[in-house]
């Protein structure tokens, strides 16, 4: 039986100007992963290696624990993908882009993507050029129910999308998972759509990975400081991660098991936001 | 259906909207069929009009970001390279099929008859004039995509537009040896022409698999 569903070990992929540098995560069966970082992090790169559609340089891609490339198009099958933007024709419509996509899927069943274009209330007839933003992500994500996808793999679905359709579409991907057989890897810089839906999270900045493991571990390991000027020692200075200093004192971020020593300091729990914000600025504190 | 198959099903859903252009097909054949052109010459113009349309699928590849559908999707490289050969060839065919089809239909009112060595002669010069074009202009697209690769891509065309004019200008020069004895000897013409494109087609798709290979490795 297969534990992980997705595996990166020391993935690598350089082009001029940016390197992705030895990237390890393992997103086991029937969890969500957020894949965070700011722009330039590396999170597309990362998922154009898993889907094979960059070589990677060095390293090794499992999904569903066989290589990614060696058994590229029985992995696709079992693979669901959204992208940031729609990936269809803008002339066809929603019954044209069931005909193009389901030509690759031996498991394309029309009863459920037919299912998914009524509950997601999709026009059949409107071409996908004329649809919303939210109406393409939900055509998107409807093309990858229909084949009975294992594992999502979402590219910033949410970027551009109004709190209401995100709040569906994180419904949604919350239903896709509840059986347990399923697992979504979920890139984004929307950080507070992974709190309310992810399980793991790997956080990515400049090509390199910050952390990857469980969010619970995650948010508990640091603290969010803030004090006075003058309660900013040599000391705390080295502890804090993504100083920032202002005219009234300073904030940062803060391992767990330091924050305890500065009990004149306020210590807030730390976000997503939080621990990416301050990663990005002053890298990664061990 | 393999995966060659699906991808050229995929390109002919993707270049629906653009069928009502190879009407203008119909039109130009009749144009050039009023004008007293032979058939090797209106198979040859349909093969030159075809390719022009059908290099289309570029532009809507690159506009809709189509390389991510093509990556999501169980399909290889090769496939998808070989697909788009096979969508093209088919693209010619039915023009080539269309301009006999027409010619036979308008030249039956007429009481003209249509001679089957014309109709392989323009099969096999056609073929060959298609097959130099896309020849040239696939692995261009492949590796530079249509915006950066499209004025290059009318090279080809102008090349053969240019051929066609000076071979009619060898009339008095030693090289109207060889167009007379190319006329005379139709039967070297018809599979040298089929043998060259054949050639031509299988080194164009070899140079475009490196090409988008190249492309996919950043």
């Amino acid at each position: 039986m297969i534990d992980n569903f997705l595996e990166l070990k020391g993935v690598s992929k350089s082009f001029p100007g940016f390197k992705l540098n030895n990237i390890s995560l393992s997103l086991p069966k029937g969890y969500i992963m957020g894949l965070v970082g700011p722009n330039g992090a590396g999170k597309t790169t990362t998922i154009q290696l898993i889907l094979n559609m960059l070589e990677k340089d060095a390293g090794e891609i499992l999904v569903f624990g066989k290589d990614n490339v060696k058994n590229e198009n029985a992995i696709k099958q079992e693979i669901g993908v959204v992208f940031d933007s729609i990936f269809y024709v803008d002339s066809w419509t929603v019954k044209d882009t069931e005909k193009a996509v389901s030509i690759f899927y031996e498991e394309w069943s029309h009863d459920v993507f037919n299912e998914m274009v009524k509950r997601f209330d999709l026009p059949q007839g409107k071409k996908v050029g004329e649809l919303s933003r939210g109406m393409q992500m939900k055509l998107m994500l409807a093309c990858a129910f229909s084949h009975s996808a294992k594992l999502l793999i979402l590219d910033e679905p949410t970027s551009g999308l109004d709190p209401v359709i995100r709040d569906e579409f994180l419904e949604i991907l919350q239903e896709y998972i509840k059986d347990g057989e399923r697992s979504v890897l979920f890139s984004t810089h929307i950080t507070t759509d992974l709190e309310r839906v992810a399980d793991y999270i790997t956080l990515m900045n400049q090509g390199e990975m910050i952390y990857s493991g469980s969010m619970g571990d995650l948010l508990g390991s640091y603290r969010l400081i803030k004090g006075r000027a003058r309660d900013l020692t040599a000391g705390l200075e080295k502890s804090i991660v993504g100083l920032r200093k202002t005219d009234m004192g300073f904030e940062g971020l803060i391992g767990e098991k330091e924050a305890a020593q500065y009990k004149s300091c306020v210590l807030d729990a730390a976000t997503i936001d939080d621990i990416v914000i301050c990663m990005s600025k002053g890298g990664t504190k061990k | 259906m393999n995966g060659v198959m699906k991808m050229t099903k995929l390109d002919f859903i993707t270049m629906k909207s653009q069928f009502w252009a190879y009407l203008s097909l119909v039109a130009i054949i009749i144009l050039f069929w009023t004008m007293g052109s032979s058939v090797v010459l209106l198979c040859t113009s349909g093969a030159w009009f075809t390719a022009l349309m059908a290099i289309n699928i570029f532009a809507i590849q690159e506009k809709n970001g189509l390389d991510r559908l093509y990556g999501s999707v169980s399909v290889k490289l090769k496939e998808i390279v070989l697909g788009r050969y096979v969508f093209m060839f088919l693209n010619y065919l039915m023009a080539f099929f269309a301009t006999i089809i027409l010619y036979f239909g308008v030249g039956l009112f007429l009481n003209e008859i249509l001679h089957i060595t014309d109709v392989i002669t323009g099969f096999s010069i056609s073929f060959l004039m298609f097959s130099a074009i896309i020849g040239v202009q696939m692995p261009m697209f492949f590796k530079m995509g249509y915006t950066k690769a499209k004025v290059w891509g009318l090279v080809p065309f102008i090349a053969v537009l240019a051929l066609s004019i000076a071979i009619q200008s060898f009339a008095n020069t030693p090289l109207s040896g060889v167009v007379a004895f190319m006329q005379s000897h139709k039967d070297i013409l018809i599979i040298g022409g089929i043998l060259a494109s054949c050639i031509i087609q299988f080194l164009s798709y070899q140079i475009a698999v490196v090409a988008y290979r190249k492309k996919k490795r950043g």
